[in-house]
């Protein structure tokens, strides 16, 4: 695996999973609430966002002007 | 409720009439064109039609049905699962583009047939996805005569079998995934839209998020996982279905109709933020545990019938038309994805040029056996229903092996599916339990065990075909 393909995996699969895995392990029998929510759930609403901003870092740093792209023409 | 009626009958008309218009931009003779769109969809139409199927109507119905009933650790790795599978996506699917683009392919089973040259691995393939691809049509079946019970009209199920089977096949008789690609983009406003008003309406009438979950709590709901067994099987499942999602048959048919692989990567970064819907969504699950305890012996009500609780009936009418048309597209999708498996992988050597006239031949088929077990065997279907993500998560090593390894053959990959399919059947209805991890998990190292020490002994019939991960 090229350097950007695996820089990319991480930023846009291993960081995610660790992410929501981390949050199950730290809260799972946690009551405590934020924003109203319970803190499991809030958490994974986080992630809405925050696995948006990997994936979009993943495509500007390693995957927007790969080879590949440029093999595209685009 | 007669106005939430006329309101639902012009969407649902409104549609057709985009199916028309859709019709008119298709390429009437080529089957690829039918069944992926030509391979020529841009980010935009992409990321609406990859939506509009996750979040078919068993989403919208079956969601706060299944926190009603499931409680929190059901709405936990529902929600985990389905952002997880965006992110595995976002790395899987212009893979699965690839191999498709490479081999030309137009379904699931075409990638193996082409990649081994094998026609017994195709059929084994076409097989298990048939398997389990009909009886998720029962479901949406199932949701629309949900929606429209709630809606006041209790009319006889063969009635509502009939109005979605006849709608989704107008959808793609005229242009094939066109029109429900198009029909997606509208569908999905109506329904975020509606999902956020009743949320709305709920937090405002119990006075905010907090006061909700408080209430809910007041009434025995549990807002934390209870013990090891539910957080096995929340991890195993998270993790066997966001990596399984992409290699869904009909997610395969919607990602074979980008235009390229940075197409999907470019859809695939938002779609987490199209999931803003759940915190209004899940909302409709704890109001009704707090006013609706009547709902219990029918969970699926939950979502409209907390939004006739709350809502005036012309906005019902946007609710109940947007979870209808999730039905329906989902139906039409699931239908191309089957009649490509049965046109192209199952019937030996249809010409290409007649493909399409067999599709759609097929999907009239398809789409009256499943109306007929819908209302004639209701039962029938549940437990392939339920083992459906296990059985189609054993398809899933065979595509890493395309993809990845070199060393993989037909043959491995052949005896990895059967014994996965046997070991979740064996499991499931054996109700067998290993610490609670989800069966569909168990059966892929299994699987996978199987594939790796079958090849190892059938190297001779290599082909060295290079992995699709390799190509450039």
């Amino acid at each position: 695996m090229a350097k950007g393909k695996l820089y990319s995996f991480i930023l846009s699969v291993v960081i995610p999973y660790l992410g929501i895995f981390g949050g199950i392990y730290f809260f799972r029998f946690s009551e405590k609430m934020v924003f109203g929510f319970p803190i499991l759930y809030f958490w994974i609403f986080l992630w809405f966002f925050l696995t948006t901003i990997c994936l979009s870092l993943a495509w500007m740093l390693f995957d927007k002007d790969d080879a590949r792209s440029a093999k595209e023409g685009k | 409720m007669s106005i939430s009626i006329i309101i639902f009958a012009a969407i649902i008309l409104f549609t057709l009439g985009i199916a028309f218009y859709a019709g008119k931009q298709s390429n009437k003779q080529s089957v690829g064109d039918y069944l992926v769109g030509g391979r020529s969809f841009s980010v935009m139409i992409l990321f609406f039609l990859a939506v509009g199927e996750i979040y078919g109507i068993g989403t919208i119905i079956g969601f706060p049905g299944g926190v009603y009933a499931g409680g929190f650790s059901y709405g936990i790795w529902f929600l985990a699962y389905i952002v997880l599978s965006y992110s595995f996506g976002y790395f899987i699917s212009p893979l699965i583009w690839r191999a498709g683009h490479q081999y030309n392919a137009l379904t699931a089973a075409d990638i193996f047939k082409e990649h081994f040259s094998s026609r017994s691995l195709e059929l084994v393939v076409a097989v298990v996805l048939l398997m389990f691809l009909v009886p998720w049509a029962q479901l949406q079946f199932e949701g629309l005569i949900v929606t429209l019970n709630a809606l006041g009209y209790d009319i006889p199920p063969y009635i509502g079998v009939v109005i979605a089977g006849a709608i989704a096949y107008i959808y793609i008789s005229v242009s094939g995934v066109r029109s429900p690609a198009l029909i997606s983009i509208f569908k999905d406003i109506i329904l975020f839209a509606a999902i956020v008003v009743v949320g709305i309406a709920v937090y405002q009438k119990v006075g905010g998020v907090e006061p909700l979950f408080l209430g809910a709590k007041a009434k025995g709901a549990i807002l934390k996982f209870q013990n090891g067994s539910e957080i096995n099987f929340a991890i195993s499942t998270i993790i066997l279905q966001s990596i399984t999602f992409y290699c869904l048959p009909h997610l395969i048919t919607v990602v074979f109709t980008s235009k390229s692989e940075k197409t999907i990567q470019k859809a695939q970064r938002f779609m987490p933020l199209y999931m803003l819907m759940f915190p209004f969504l899940i909302a409709t699950s704890y109001y009704a545990m707090i006013y609706l305890p009547h709902l219990s012996d029918k969970p699926n009500h939950t979502f409209i019938v907390t939004a006739i609780d709350l809502l005036p009936s012309w906005v019902i009418g946007f609710i109940a038309a947007g979870a209808a048309l999730s039905g329906f597209l989902l139906l039409s999708v699931i239908s191309l994805a089957v009649a490509g498996l049965i046109v192209r992988n199952i019937i030996p050597n249809v010409p290409e040029r007649s493909q399409r006239r067999y599709s759609q031949t097929s999907v009239l088929i398809y789409l009256v056996i499943s109306m007929i077990i819908t209302v004639a065997l209701p039962s029938l279907m549940l437990n392939l229903i339920s083992t459906a993500y296990g059985g189609f998560s054993q398809i899933v090593p065979g595509i890493f092996a395309i993809i990845f390894f070199k060393r993989a053959t037909a043959k491995g990959i052949m005896a990895g599916i059967v014994v996965g399919i046997i070991v979740v059947f064996i499991l499931y209805f054996g109700k067998i339990s290993i610490y609670a991890i989800n069966p569909g998990i168990i059966a892929v190292i299994f699987n996978i065990a199987t594939l790796i020490v079958v090849s190892a002994f059938t190297q001779k019939e290599v082909v060295n075909r290079t992995p699709i991960a390799h190509l450039n």
